[in-house]
């Protein structure tokens, strides 16, 4: 299990703990209010202005280690502010089905990356409790509908997601409360991108990874088509995960029609295990 | 390669997005002005975000109706 799931999973994964859902008393409720508030205000500068100088000196060689070395124990702590205590990781569909049960009033929210880095509006995010809240002040961000979505109408949409090859996240809104389900697409999504092209710990690698069962695959080629990870090539016509760059998000298991694809726990994979 | 965008000439990129949509690398990103409070930020612009990513194919100069967008380097 990852660091955050040792930390704020009491016994089990981070975004499975039901008390990390509501804000438990009422000075925490005043605090996270604020914070997804202020997130939301100037939530496109968070990604864009407020951070250039980090992604330039994180590709600078040198310097580039010690940024992230300093990002990765900065990200992990819950932060007073924001962008400080936003961090994600990757989870499969069933997953995020799970923490779709667990959410209290579920909206669905317009995606800030997409609106920012293809000037599209995509209703991908699924937002919970004060996070939505926070969403809904500002009004480029509100919610497509006002009332809450049930747990089915959302397991619905994040169903409709993978089949768009979306990967779902679910992020920290901040630490240790769970704010909401991201749909996302490499590379308009900033958070993966920060994460493939600047190696910055913005979101963590699911807890399993993908596994190829080589008697059962035909070489069909729909598995490396999805991946956004370049995870998975065709070798002598079967399809071969490299574990060192699958991130879990079980797309690809989705989309074998011959079920030749198993997600594994990360930590039964020795070359995997350990690399979130 | 340097992303050189002209301001004066891309005034509204919320409203046109070209430019965005025609990158294959994602290496612009559009940002509102400060919003002070909850109202609809009225100014946006072009930021070469990640600029170190650019592989300097001109999709976007060609994508841009108003020739806002230079290639340098």
């Amino acid at each position: 299990m990852c660091q955050f799931c040792a930390k704020h999973g009491a016994g089990r994964k981070w975004y499975l703990n039901a008390s990390n859902f509501l804000a438990r008393n009422a000075e925490d409720r005043r605090f996270l209010v604020e914070w997804n508030t202020e997130f939301y205000r100037n939530v496109e500068r968070h990604a864009s202005v407020n951070v250039k100088w980090a992604t330039d000196l994180a590709r600078t060689p040198g310097i580039g280690s010690l940024v992230r070395l300093v990002g990765d124990w900065r990200l992990a702590r819950q932060g007073s502010r924001p962008p400080w205590g936003f961090v994600g990781q990757v989870v499969p569909l069933r997953d995020s089905e799970l923490v779709a049960r667990l959410g209290q009033r579920i909206t669905c929210v317009p995606c800030v990356c997409r609106k920012m880095a293809r000037g599209l509006e995509a209703y991908t995010c699924i937002a919970f409790d004060l996070f939505g809240e926070g969403a809904a002040r500002f009004p480029e961000y509100r919610p497509r509908r006002a009332e809450p979505l049930s747990s089915e109408e959302t397991i619905a949409l994040l169903g409709e997601f993978d089949e768009e090859g979306y990967v779902h996240t679910v992020w920290f809104h901040p630490i240790p409360y769970v704010g909401a389900i991201c749909n996302c697409s490499y590379p308009a999504c900033q958070q993966l991108q920060l994460r493939r092209d600047y190696r910055l710990r913005t979101v963590l690698k699911a807890e399993y990874v993908a596994k190829v069962r080589p008697d059962a695959c035909i070489g069909c080629g729909r598995c490396p088509k999805r991946c956004q990870f370049e995870a998975i090539t065709l070798a002598q016509g079967r399809a071969e995960v490299d574990p060192r760059r699958c991130f879990g998000c079980g797309l690809c298991q989705a989309a074998c029609e011959n079920q030749a694809i198993e997600l594994v726990p990360r930590g039964s994979v020795p070359s995997a295990s350990g690399s979130w | 390669m340097r992303v050189k965008i002209d301001y004066q000439r891309c005034a509204r990129p919320n409203q046109c997005a070209r430019c965005l949509q025609a990158c294959p690398h994602a290496v612009l990103l559009m940002y509102p002005e400060e919003r002070k409070d909850g109202r609809r930020a009225e100014g946006w612009r072009v930021l070469a975000m990640h600029e170190a990513l650019c592989n300097g194919c001109g999709l976007c100069v060609s994508a841009c109706p108003r020739n806002a967008i230079e290639l340098r380097g």
